[in-house]
């Protein structure tokens, strides 16, 4: 049976895989803009200790001793400072770093686990693959915050505890994501060619079908990113979270408490506008990238 | 008048990073009642010929100039309206695979009612009456008509395709690989049926494919395509027995006979086509040609008559007989092979 | 059924003895079939076959004849519900084991149909060939490249150089196909079993393909099986050919034989039923079905009885089992035994 040659998909290869994304997100302004905005957190992140004008703990008096609450925006304070006095901007920019750790610590985990579970289901089968995924389900129907503030209020509400129950809770979906994949790479004739090389169990799945699933897996972590982040924010946002750091979810649960929100607008709206740009912009990336990644497309 | 007249049709697409010609400068006619086969390997352009013609193409691809005369209408001009109205009635497609053109969550013999419906206004009743001796014609049992496509197996289904490609009585059957993916048993009874039903409504058969047996078999002539053009065209006969340009030399080679001796050479031609024919200049053969000479790889050949209704695009058609016998010597393409790897 | 024991087991390097596999619906493949309950399709049906030293052996069968199981059975992709296969006299392959398993690896290869799907994207030229040597744990770090090399020039990958970092979309449909077979050349196996190995390449370019099969077992002593539907690159390349059909064995003998002359009706229609790319042969065509029913697999006698022409009680009732027409040629067939026969031996 013939068919007419199309031309292939190139493959991705990490450092090329970069390299396509960016052209490809020259061609598509969401992306493009969306890869912006995460370069700029990023790098906010990165140097927040230098970019912040203030340590984001202090309250800040002014000449005479006064402590500067609720002060609008000035030159001073880019985006005033709180009901405590303390400055806005630095702690929106402390912020940033937290939303970032935790994202990427929670989605490496996440990934961790999910992938593996989705291969070893995937390739093994059987009863094996039968107990992973009634594991898979039992997590999946788990109701994310309720359970991660009863584990918190249980464990220590620390910040790597909230990582922690995250990366607890997010794996299903990859799992599901990558066994299915892996199911149909399973049947492909390279398959069976890696099994007549003489190949054990353990290094056709690690070494000839996982390098298939990565892009899925790194679409995947993408996604996990996003989740962490807002989930993060909505467990401080709670009232549940780390007293001791500060995220954007703290600084809104702060707003909250104080019973300002209605007029210390420069307060509580950056968080919530920053988180809406992050995580809107790692889903966006997330996105496209699938389009790329999809296993459907590379099949010629 | 001939049936159809293709005269210089090119045919483009449309890539995120450039435009591919997959077709250039062909120019066929088929007469009334006659096969023409189109031959070639996977990428030469035929299947696209074939769509162009019906106007199917994919939406990344397009007449980039060149007429198609059916019946004297010129049908790149046509809307798509009155293309619609030219599909079934006049021209009909059936595509390699039974499924492309099957609607898989609608039974068989409602969309075959369907073609009377629409085409014909007849109504319900008369429709399926009709659908109904189509299938016996094909001999498919009426039973089936109310069977899903995904429930017929593969040969049926070709059946099924053929029965509904000549509903209307066609005057010209454009069929693109048609039994590709069945066994040789049914490709034989297959093209028995197409054969007696054309015989029945004298419609006219292009036959696109890469198998020179069923060309062989079943067509009156035969146009030969490399990488996006006509390279040789003629009566079958002819072109077989006494081919012209090089490359349906080679090709001759590639198909191993049932009745020669055993020991016959079977010779691949080195190399592989061009991935972007319009970026060359000069004969799109040439670089895999054992006869190449330099004004081949200069200038590209036109289509030129080396008997009277026998046309090859070679510069050196002249010294066809002596090519002809070189080419079926395994030495004059694995000396090409040796400079082809050479020269990387 | 079974053979005659082996006096010349040492020209043989594979025996197949009675082997059979079924599928039923709780199967993966029943399931992808759709059996029905309680059905189940006998793939593989008490096939032998003796496999020699540097012989080209072809295996015609259309789709449903059972030959890509077989295939799978033989290099134990599946294993077979009974029967015994043998690599040179050896251990039943159903009882192999882990390491004993990986060194059967090493005498029996297998090439695929989609040149393609059967190479792993992510993997260069390099990493393909070598692979197999990393599985097995063969070589060091130089003779593994020495080997890769030696590989890729047997399969027609020259110069090696030009190929080694290369990813399969980089490389032809031919290409694609010699890398797949230097792949299998690597452990230097006796056996290489080929399901449809030309089947997906351009025509030009299947002749490449082919030769390099027959170099291979001319030249090294190679053995191959060559599965195809298509007999006319059988009869280029095979010396000996055996058609199957619906899991059975039904003619097995030299090429001249069974492909020019027939005998079994089934081998015959199929044989009638090839068309000839010169014009200037004519042949009767075959006549067109009446309807194409999948038959059902209760019937006890022969499979082909259904829609054999010559179809007698007989034929219904039992199953045919392969005898000699004449020396090497096996036919099963129970109108050989009748006065039909001399009406088969008339040519094609």
């Amino acid at each position: 049976m013939l068919r007419e040659e199309t031309p292939s998909l190139p493959i991705i290869k990490p450092l090329d895989m970069a390299a396509r994304a960016v052209g490809a997100a020259c061609n598509r302004p969401r992306v493009a803009i969306s890869l912006a905005i995460l370069a700029a957190f990023f790098l906010v992140g990165i140097f927040a200790n230098e970019l912040a004008p203030y340590d984001a703990f202090v309250k800040q008096y002014d000449a005479n001793g006064n402590l500067l609450r609720l002060l609008p925006p000035s030159a001073d304070h880019l985006l005033g400072t709180t009901l405590f006095g303390r400055d806005v901007f630095s702690q929106l920019i402390l912020g940033t770093r937290t939303a970032l750790i935790v994202g990427f610590l929670t989605a490496i985990a996440t990934s961790v686990i999910g992938v593996n579970i989705g291969l070893l289901a995937g390739y093994f089968g059987g009863k094996l693959d039968g107990a992973l995924m009634r594991m898979t389900d039992v997590v999946f129907c788990v109701p994310i915050l309720p359970f991660s503030i009863v584990a918190l209020s249980i464990l220590n509400r620390s910040t790597w505890w909230i990582i922690t129950v995250m990366s607890l809770l997010f794996w299903p979906i990859a799992a599901r994501v990558i066994r299915s994949q892996v199911l149909s790479l399973k049947e492909r004739p390279f398959t069976d060619a890696a099994r007549m090389s003489g190949a054990r169990p353990l290094r056709i799945i690690y070494k000839h079908i996982a390098p298939n699933v990565l892009p899925q897996a790194f679409v995947h972590g993408v996604f996990a990113i996003a989740w962490a982040i807002t989930t993060e924010a909505s467990i401080n946002f709670l009232g549940f979270g780390d007293p001791n750091m500060i995220s954007w979810g703290t600084i809104i649960y702060d707003v909250f408490t104080s019973m300002v929100s209605y007029t210390a607008w420069w307060w509580f709206l950056p968080p919530g506008i920053c988180l809406m740009l992050v995580v809107g912009a790692f889903y966006l990336v997330a996105e496209a990238y699938e389009e790329v990644a999809n296993p459907r497309l590379q099949e010629r | 008048m001939a049936l159809l007249e293709v005269d210089r049709l090119s045919v483009g697409y449309r890539t995120t990073e450039e435009e591919i010609r997959a077709a250039q400068d062909v120019s066929l006619t088929i007469e009334p009642g006659e096969t023409l086969g189109l031959v070639g390997e996977s990428g030469c352009g035929k299947s696209t010929v074939g769509r162009a013609i019906i106007g199917i193409l994919a939406k990344n691809a397009a007449v980039a100039g060149g007429s198609i005369r059916y019946k004297g209408r010129e049908l790149t001009a046509l809307s798509f309206e009155a293309m619609r109205a030219v599909r079934w009635k006049e021209i009909a497609f059936i595509p390699q695979s039974a499924m492309n053109a099957f609607n898989p969550v609608y039974r068989v013999g409602r969309q075959i009612d369907e073609i009377f419906t629409e085409h014909q206004k007849l109504n319900a009743r008369e429709a399926r009456k009709r659908t109904v001796e189509l299938f016996k014609k094909v001999h498919i049992p009426a039973s089936r008509l109310d069977g899903f496509p995904h429930q017929f197996s593969g040969g049926m289904r070709q059946r099924a395709l053929i029965a509904m490609a000549l509903a209307l009585k066609p005057a010209l059957l454009i069929a693109d690989e048609p039994t590709t993916a069945l066994d040789v048993a049914m490709q034989d009874r297959i093209f028995s049926t197409l054969r007696r039903l054309r015989e029945e409504t004298g419609s006219s058969l292009l036959l696109i494919t890469h198998d020179m047996g069923l060309v062989a078999e079943n067509c009156d002539r035969v146009a030969v395509m490399y990488a996006g053009r006509i390279v040789e065209q003629g009566p079958t006969h002819q072109v077989l027995n006494a081919p012209c340009h090089p490359y349906t030399m080679g090709l001759k080679n590639a198909f191993p006979s049932m009745t020669k001796p055993r020991d016959e050479t079977l010779i691949s031609i080195p190399g592989s086509p061009p991935t972007n024919p319009t970026e060359m200049v000069g004969c799109s053969f040439a670089p895999r040609c054992p006869f190449a000479e330099p004004r081949c790889s200069a200038q590209m050949p036109a289509l030129g008559a080396v008997a009277r209704v026998h046309f090859a695009a070679c510069h050196r058609v002249d010294q066809a007989m002596v090519m002809r016998r070189r080419a079926m010597e395994r030495t004059a393409w694995s000396e090409k092979e040796d400079v082809l790897s050479a020269a990387q | 059924m079974s053979l005659a024991p082996l006096n010349d087991a040492a020209g043989c390097i594979m025996m197949v003895d009675g082997v059979s596999k079924a599928f039923r619906p709780g199967s993966s493949l029943g399931a992808r079939l759709k059996l029905a309950a309680a059905t189940e399709i006998r793939a593989v049906d008490g096939v032998s076959l003796r496999i020699g030293r540097g012989e080209l052996l072809g295996l015609i069968g259309e789709s449903g004849s059972g030959k890509t199981t077989l295939a799978r059975l033989l290099t134990r992709l599946e294993t077979c519900d009974s029967g015994i296969i043998q690599l040179r006299g050896q251990q039943n392959l159903a009882d192999l084991k882990g390491t004993d398993l990986r060194a059967f690896y090493r005498h029996v290869q297998m090439i695929f149909q989609d040149p393609f799907e059967s190479l792993n994207p992510r993997f260069t030229v390099r990493e393909t060939v070598m692979e197999p040597l990393r599985a097995q744990g063969i070589g060091n770090r130089e003779t593994r490249s020495q080997m890769v090399k030696r590989a890729m020039e047997r399969a027609g990958l020259r110069p090696v150089q030009k190929y080694l970092h290369r990813y399969p979309h980089e490389l032809s449909g031919g290409e694609r196909q010699r890398l797949s077979i230097a792949r299998a050349l690597v452990l230097e196996p006796g056996l290489i079993i080929a399901d449809e190995p030309v089947s997906m390449l351009d025509v030009s370019i299947r002749a490449g393909i082919l030769n390099l099969l027959k170099e291979l077992s001319v030249r090294d002593g190679l053995s191959v099986l060559y599965i195809s539907h298509d007999l006319s690159t059988s009869r280029y390349l095979c010396d000996r050919v055996a058609i199957m059909f619906r899991g059975k064995i039904v003619e097995i003998g030299p090429t001249e034989q069974v492909l020019e002359n027939p005998l079994h009706p089934y081998a015959r229609m199929l044989r009638s039923a090839v068309p000839d790319a010169d014009p200037n042969i004519s042949r009767p065509r075959l006549a067109e079905s009446v309807s194409e029913e999948s038959l059902p697999q209760e019937f006890s006698g022969c499979r082909y009885a259904a829609e054999c022409p010559h179809a007698m009680d007989e034929c219904r009732a039992k199953v045919p089992l392969l005898m000699e027409a004449s020396p090497e040629h096996r036919v099963a067939c129970h109108l050989l035994k009748t006065e039909v026969r001399d009406e088969l031996h008339s040519p094609t």
